[in-house]
């Protein structure tokens, strides 16, 4: 059993918002996983309740319709990625923000249907590959049997933003 | 003991690569053509093509050769080179 499989049998499979939020360096409004239904040493499965009481939501658009942006599907695929990246590296710790930043360099996003509020979407977020400090993934969301959002992305770890302003 | 021969890639092939990579068209493209002089190669993009070349050949090419890579030529020429590596060539039959 290799090093990744080891956390996947240690680690809890189903995480909460609570857990979700301890390992996750986001808070409200911007954390949007509620909740972990399945990972393992390629791919995380999350879901997020679509609800107009987030400001995001409730601003986007005022007077309707009621959807979810489109960047926030972007944003809930990164999300579910550094989380799996956190499981998978960190033994379900946070990682240490000396250690750097993970930021997107490059996204490409198909918008298939609209995520409603008051319904309840799946990311489904594959690791393609890493290399040189970037992670390749892909993410398909869906609202119960409808595809919504397909997203492909590349993240990098950057050096610490703080430590690079003060070095400057 | 069997030899396996595994197919070159095609010039189109290569084409393919370097879009994939960039995440664009390049409608100029040739063989000869310097990715980085010509087509305003990334960095992002770099290291892209090392991940697709991975997915459509199955080979990871060296990084310490990279930084000599830049043509379509040039890219042609490693992943003949690392096809014909006979790990690669069992995993490709297998």
């Amino acid at each position: 059993m290799n090093a990744p499989e080891r956390l996947v049998a240690q680690l809890p499979q189903r995480l909460d918002f609570h857990d979700v939020a301890r390992l996750l360096p986001y808070g409200a409004p911007w954390l949007l996983i509620d909740r972990v239904l399945s990972w393992d040493s390629k791919q995380i499965v999350v879901c997020k309740a679509v609800s107009g009481g987030e400001v995001n939501m409730s601003a986007h658009l005022r007077d309707g319709p009621s959807i979810m942006p489109g960047v926030l599907h972007i944003e809930l695929v990164n999300q579910a990625t550094m989380l799996l990246m956190i499981l998978l590296n960190s033994s379900g710790q946070r990682n240490d923000s000396s250690d750097g930043a993970g930021v997107l360099a490059r996204v490409k996003a198909n918008f298939l249907s609209p995520a409603y509020i008051g319904e309840l979407i799946t990311a489904t977020v594959k690791i393609t590959a890493i290399k040189d400090n970037m992670t390749f993934y892909e993410g398909n969301v869906f609202a119960g049997d409808r595809a919504v959002s397909r997203v492909e992305a590349i993240g990098a770890l950057v050096p610490n933003p703080a430590a690079v302003a003060l070095a400057a | 003991m069997t030899t396996t021969t595994v197919a070159a890639p095609t010039p189109h092939q290569i084409r393919e690569l370097v879009e994939l990579a960039m995440d664009t068209e390049v409608p100029g493209f040739t063989m000869e053509g310097n990715w980085y002089e010509d087509y305003a190669m990334d960095s992002i993009s770099a290291i892209s093509l090392v991940v697709e070349v991975q997915k459509m050949f199955g080979v990871m090419l060296p990084d310490d050769r990279m930084p000599d890579v830049r043509t379509g030529n040039q890219l042609l020429a490693i992943i003949v080179e690392m096809l014909a590596q006979p790990a690669v060539a069992e995993v490709a039959a297998a």
